[in-house]
């Protein structure tokens, strides 16, 4: 019996040992270098407002593109591509109506794109990304807030870098003016990009 | 009726007959001085426009998507043939000139595809089907065309597009208005320009939902079978009979049904 309480109380010491260790930790290399974007640890991300009672998600799958990261941030540009049909909503119906003409009218338009024209860090870790959206067939300046979340190498031999882009748009702006009474004109973007060295 | 509910009856209803409504009146009013068939035709392409504005929000030049050419295409056909209500077009000069306009208006609606490696056989059978059921239609009081635009709206909303569906919805409404004002003796024909402005929209809004929020096809074939049917209905009863709109279009309605049927069905079985 004392035996079988030792081994119990060995292996619930042994056992919260384990749960209560955090070992991840953001990386500060640097984050110079062309990186391509790697699809499959990016997102777009979206929220609308429906109908005035909640802002609802949606996001694009697929994205590629790249990034250039100057040491002095004097010439970095940014690059990326998304084709509108890998959108995600949670519902085939909702994709549905909202690939149509109703909104992106992905058969015209397949895809959107963003081209950086200017970077500029406030610090090691934030500051504006601006270039031109373009979005249903219509180019526009847009400026996103940029957080640079880590960097360093990977378990494989890479060297990773990935950032966080939010801002917020008005789809009214890019000629998606259907059902502005009921879907919000103000969309919440935001990006999330991992981009492998090249 | 919440009030997204009643702001989207108001865009499809009630302001585009309120555009419509005095146009018919006038019509009456006016037809010992002008043939009654332009401000028939005028209030049709009023209320549909009036709708369109609303449900759309952009008259832009030169317009970004298909369906921002339909305003400047439907001026092009009334002022055509309103000129040919007026005057009277010999027959061949008129079939030549649907025959472009057939043309044009597929054209305009797929062009933006042909890039994306759109079939340009479809645009070819489209222009066709366009022009073949034109020269059906024509002139002719057709009330099947007030239930197949019905049908229309019922299939693009269902199976493919709201905004579409509601574009359909306008074009019911006024469409049912002018048929309200030809019960139970024609008052105010569709005349060439009627016939023009109405078709332009149906076969717009048709090969727009299809090419683009890819409704449902079968649906859609039956909406155009409707037409054959309501029109060798008529044939088979005798063109000049009082009743053969009447008959025409009962025979017509069967189609649309099934159509509007299987639409429904379709649209129920996706929800959660």
């Amino acid at each position: 019996m004392k035996k079988t309480i030792l081994t119990l109380a060995a292996a619930l010491a042994f056992q919260g040992g384990f749960a209560v260790a955090d070992t991840y930790n953001v990386q500060h290399s640097s984050p110079a270098g062309t990186f391509k974007i790697d699809p499959l640890h990016s997102v777009a991300q979206f929220w609308i407002g429906h109908m005035g009672v909640s802002e609802f998600p949606g996001r694009f799958d697929a994205i590629s593109g790249s990034f250039t990261v100057d040491a002095s941030n004097k010439a970095d540009t940014v690059s990326v591509e998304i084709p509108i049909d890998s959108l995600d909503t949670n519902y085939d119906k909702r994709n549905k109506d909202l690939l149509g003409p109703d909104f992106f009218n992905a058969k015209q338009f397949p895809k959107m794109t963003f081209a950086s024209t200017s970077v500029k860090m406030k610090n090691d870790s934030e500051g504006t990304l601006t270039g031109n959206l373009t979005l249903h067939g219509v180019t526009k300046p847009v400026t996103f807030s940029l957080r640079h979340v880590g960097a360093g190498p990977d378990p494989w031999g890479g060297y990773r870098s990935g950032y966080v882009a939010k801002t917020t748009i008005k789809r009214s702006d890019f000629g998606m003016n259907y059902m502005l009474n009921g879907i919000s004109d103000t969309v919440e973007v935001q990006l999330n990009i991992e981009g492998k060295r090249q | 009726m919440g009030p997204l509910l009643l702001s989207m009856a108001r865009e499809t209803v009630l302001w585009p007959l309120a555009a419509s409504l005095p146009l018919l009146v006038l019509a009456l009013l006016s037809r010992k001085h002008l043939p009654v068939q332009i401000p028939g035709a005028l209030a049709i392409c009023a209320g549909f426009l009036t709708g369109y504005a609303l449900i759309y929000g952009a008259f832009s030049f030169p317009p970004g998507e298909a369906q921002g050419w339909i305003p400047y295409f439907l001026a092009l056909n009334i002022a055509i043939f309103s000129y040919d209500d007026l005057v009277g077009f010999p027959p061949k000069t008129r079939i030549i000139l649907q025959a472009i306009l057939s043309i044009l208006g597929a054209l305009l609606i797929f062009s933006p595809l042909f890039r994306t490696g759109f079939p340009f056989w479809l645009f070819i059978a489209s222009s066709v089907l366009w022009f073949g059921l034109w020269v059906m239609l024509d002139a002719e009081n057709s009330f099947a065309l007030f239930f197949v635009a019905m049908g229309n709206a019922m299939v693009s909303a269902t199976t493919g597009s709201t905004m579409l569906g509601q574009f359909g919805g306008v074009l019911a409404a006024v469409l049912g208005m002018h048929v309200l004002f030809n019960i139970p003796r024609s008052r105010i024909p569709l005349g060439h320009a009627g016939a023009a402005v109405s078709l332009a929209i149906l076969a717009s809004l048709m090969l727009i939902g299809r090419a683009y929020a890819e409704t449902a096809l079968i649906p859609n074939l039956l909406l155009l079978a409707a037409f054959p049917i309501d029109f060798a209905a008529r044939r088979i009863v005798g063109k000049n009979e009082k009743r053969a709109p009447y008959i025409g279009a009962a025979f017509a309605l069967i189609p649309v049904a099934i159509a509007s049927i299987m639409a429904v069905k379709s649209y129920l079985a996706q929800q959660y």
